[in-house]
Order: C-alpha cells, then sequence, then structure tokens
C-alpha cells in the first residue's frame, strides 16, 4: 500500500511576495532569507496556507495546470519535503 | 536600444524618514532645509497602521532614518510593530541617543538587519569638525552600547577634504579595534545643508586623492569597505566606462538615463507621511500615508511612472552627451543629486560625470 502524503504547515511568520508573472518569493522575516517560486508553487503555497490536504493540492494543480508531470504526486511530495528542510513550513506533530 | 523592465507589484522595501528632529546639526546633512526637513512628524498610531499595510503589500525591510531616529521615545514601540508584521528593519543613526535599554530591545526582536552609525574620522577633531563637538564621543558610546546588547553594527563614512588623510585609521578603528564586518563609505552631495557649505563637496583634486586612498584599504581589506555612491564607487564606475570606451563598446543598459534602479523595488516615506520616490527627492510628494493606498502609489501615480521611466531617455539627447566619448557606458548618474544641481530630473547628474571630471584634471586608476 503506498504510503500517505503528509501535508506540511505553512510557518505563521512566512510572507509569500507576489512579484511578477505569477512568480513570487517565499520570505522568512527571522533569518532575512528568501526563495523564488515558480508559478506552480505559489499555487501549492497558496492551498497550503488555506488549510487543504495533500489531495486538495494535487487537485488545483491539476485543474490549473498542463502539461503535468508523470508522477505528479511525487514532485508535490519533495516540494513539501524542501518547504520543512529550508524552514518555510513544519509537518503536524 | 532601451531595455525592457517590468515592475513588481509592491515595494520590497520601504525608507521612512521618522522624524526631522536630531541632537547634532552636520554640515553636510542632506535631511536639513530639503523639503524632507517638515518639522511635524506622524504620531505613533498612524505609523502603526501604515505597518500593517506594508504586511499587506508584503514589503520585506523598512529603513528607518531621520533626522535621528533615536530621538523618538516611540522607537521599541515601531520596530515591535514592524516585526508583528512579519518584516525585517535596519536603522541609521548618529549613536549619540542610543540607550543600552532600547539596544536590548532591538538585539530581543531578532529581526534587526543592523545600525548604521556614522562615523567620519579616527579622533574627536575630524569626525567633530562637520559634526559639532560630542558627535564622536557620542558615535563610539552608541556602537559599544549596541554591540555589548548583540545588535549588528556598520558604519558610514562619509569622506571630505579633512578625512582624506585620515581614512587608513578610521578603518584600522571601525575594522580592526571596533571588529565591525564592514562600513560603507560615500561623500557629501550637494543636497540640504551641504548647498550652503561648499567646504564640505570634495574638489576633483581631492575626489582623486580620496580614490587612491580607499581603493588602495578596499583591496587591503578585501570587501570589507564598500559603497554605492562617492569616490569608491566613481573609481570603479570611471574605470569600467574606461575600459568599455578603449574595448569600441558600449556597457549594456547604460547609454540611458538609467542611473536609478531604486525606485524600482523601493519607495521612501517623509516625517509628515508624504510618499517620495527617494528620501533624497523628497520634493516629489506622490501622496499620503493611511490616504492613499500604497500600491495605487506605487504602481499607478503618474509622476512614479514618469520617474521610473527616465530609463527610456537616451542620453544623446542632452547637448554636454550628444558628443561624449562615453555616452554608451554611462547612466546619467544619480537623478537626486542632479535634481540638486540643476532643478532637472529629466537630466544627466553634473556631479558624477566622468566627462567633466575628466575635463578638471580628474585621473583613472587601477582598480584592484
Ligand atoms: S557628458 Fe557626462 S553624463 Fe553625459 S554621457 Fe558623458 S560622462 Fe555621461
Ligand atoms: S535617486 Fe539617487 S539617492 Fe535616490 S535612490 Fe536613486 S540613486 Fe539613490
Amino acid at each position: 500500500m503506498p504510503t500517505a502524503i503528509v501535508t506540511p504547515r505553512p510557518k505563521p511568520m512566512i510572507v509569500l511576495r507576489e512579484e511578477f508573472d505569477d512568480w513570487a518569493l517565499l520570505f522568512n522575516p527571522d533569518t532575512g532569507k528568501a526563495v523564488g517560486l515558480p508559478p506552480t508553487a505559489v499555487t501549492i503555497w497558496k492551498c497550503l496556507t488555506t488549510g487543504k490536504d495533500y489531495a486538495a493540492v494535487a487537485a488545483a494543480i491539476t485543474a490549473e495546470y498542463e502539461p503535468l508531470p508523470e508522477d505528479l504526486g511525487k514532485d508535490i511530495s519533495s516540494f513539501f519535503e524542501d518547504l520543512v528542510r529550508l524552514g518555510y513550513a513544519e509537518y503536524p506533530a | 536600444m532601451a531595455e525592457n523592465r517590468q515592475l513588481m507589484k509592491t515595494p520590497k522595501s520601504v525608507d521612512i524618514d521618522i522624524t526631522s528632529r536630531c541632537n547634532l546639526r552636520c554640515k553636510y546633512c542632506y535631511h536639513r532645509t530639503s523639503p524632507a526637513d517638515t518639522g511635524n512628524e506622524l504620531p505613533t498610531p498612524e505609523w502603526l497602521e501604515f505597518f500593517r499595510e506594508l504586511a499587506e503589500c508584503a514589503v520585506m525591510d523598512v529603513t528607518i532614518a531621520g533626522g535621528e531616529p533615536f530621538i523618538r521615545d516611540d522607537l521599541p514601540e515601531l520596530v515591535d510593530s514592524i516585526v508583528a508584521n512579519r518584516m525585517r528593519f535596519s536603522i541609521l543613526s548618529n549613536g549619540g541617543l542610543i540607550k543600552p535599554e532600547v539596544a536590548k530591545h532591538l538585539a530581543a526582536t531578532g529581526r534587526c538587519n543592523h545600525v548604521q552609525i556614522s562615523v567620519d574620522g579616527s579622533r574627536p577633531e575630524i569626525h567633530d569638525r562637520f559634526r559639532g563637538a560630542g558627535a564622536f564621543e557620542g558615535a563610539m558610546r552608541g556602537l559599544r552600547i549596541l554591540q555589548e546588547a548583540g545588535v549588528h553594527v556598520t558604519s558610514r563614512v562619509t569622506i571630505h577634504k579633512y578625512n582624506i588623510a585620515d581614512l587608513e585609521n578610521i578603518a584600522l578603528l571601525l575594522l580592526d579595534q571596533i571588529g565591525m564586518g564592514s562600513f560603507s563609505t560615500n561623500s557629501a552631495s550637494y543636497q540640504g545643508l551641504a548647498r550652503t557649505h561648499d567646504d564640505v563637496l570634495l574638489s576633483p583634486a581631492e575626489q582623486c586623492d580620496a580614490m587612491v586612498k580607499i581603493l588602495d584599504l578596499a583591496k587591503r581589506y578585501q570587501g570589507r569597505i564598500t559603497s554605492s555612491a562617492g569616490p569608491l564607487s566613481q573609481a570603479k564606475n570611471y574605470q569600467e566606462m574606461e575600459q568599455a570606451r578603449l574595448a569600441g563598446r558600449g556597457i549594456p543598459g547604460r547609454g540611458f538615463l538609467t542611473g536609478c534602479g531604486c525606485m524600482w523595488s523601493k519607495l521612501a516615506v517623509r516625517p509628515d507621511g508624504t510618499y517620495v520616490p527617494c528620501g533624497m527627492l523628497s520634493h516629489i510628494a506622490l501622496g499620503r500615508i493611511n490616504q492613499d493606498r500604497l500600491i495605487d502609489i506605487w504602481q499607478n501615480h503618474p509622476d512614479f511612472l514618469r520617474l521610473r521611466a527616465r530609463y527610456k531617455i537616451p542620453l544623446s539627447n542632452f547637448p554636454e552627451c550628444a558628443d561624449c566619448a562615453y555616452q554608451m557606458t554611462c547612466t546619467g548618474n544619480c537623478p537626486a543629486g542632479g535634481y540638486a544641481r540643476t532643478g532637472e530630473v529629466y537630466a544627466p547628474n553634473p556631479d558624477d560625470c566622468l566627462k567633466r571630471f575628466l575635463a578638471d584634471d580628474g585621473r583613472f586608476f587601477a582598480v584592484p
């Protein structure tokens, strides 16, 4: 049975700064660091900030973008891991 | 051909002059006697309301300047609001009014990029010459208090004719003895009080002396001495322009009035709450905080749009530039300095003009 993908939660102090062409920055004011997000990642982040889970995130991406990557689930879960590793989000306890 | 620039939806950072009051009266203060010297300043609640709007616009950094920001008793409260609204901050100060409890407060926020203290000499006689008696002692005390509290400190050294010979000692003091990571340099420009104190401005010969000294120190201290204006920047920029001219090429993005990129990522606010494109262009009033929405001013104000469109104006339009060998390597320089000199922002700034510098016996220096 495949392992369920755990959805992380954005840390409350993180700022999404939309700049242009649907690209954005995620800014952590505590560290002063920021990372650039492409439009798909912006969509995912917005889903996370409204409390959506993995299934809803995948549905939002499927509805908004094409073509989709072969393994959408793997891409989304590796983005989740990056967000947690870089300190922008955390897995629920 | 002019490049095609895109505007961010909102500014990344905002420079705020929170007061015009100051404990000093430095002879080259750009603020005093400028339109930003408004006398009246906004009360705390107005700034707190504005910081909430900055958060909605996802602004990342606020630079608090003045006047002297530490003169305001509500500075800790203002800083707390910046922090609560998910931003970071920096403060520009002369150091003299910094109290230990306020310094500890700044450190405890964890959001202070730095406090920058002006230091123009390694000894009181030099520092105080244009800043007034007691200023050096105040700057050193402020630096010590900030360091003891754990606040990241840096300095701005304004180069003038009386401290060129002291630059080495200043670097020793700030970088070796105080242990600062880096400091920045500039020189007094024809703004504010400097317009009535000609002796603070560098002559071309003094500019050359300053370039030699500061280039040598910058090499010795490997990246710990920086600048965005003044002799160090000019020496590097002029050398780059000359290299391009010798190679028979232009420099990408130049040949037009591209001299200021700042207005594409930030704007400023005067003590009375008036939006301006830059603290040095404080005569261009764009609206009032808490009455006009920041995003509207940023994206739609016609004067702001026109100012940003300077980059499409070719230098070949100007008689003094038309036959200049540096035309395609030149940015026309900072519009604020040009405005102070000529009353015109849509023209090159003569104070940073390489052709003029060379005509006045200016020289090029090897940049390490
Ligand atoms: S005349 Fe001066 S401002 Fe004009 S292009 Fe030449 S160096 Fe630049
Ligand atoms: S106008 Fe001049 S002083 Fe103002 S931000 Fe631009 S370069 Fe800096």
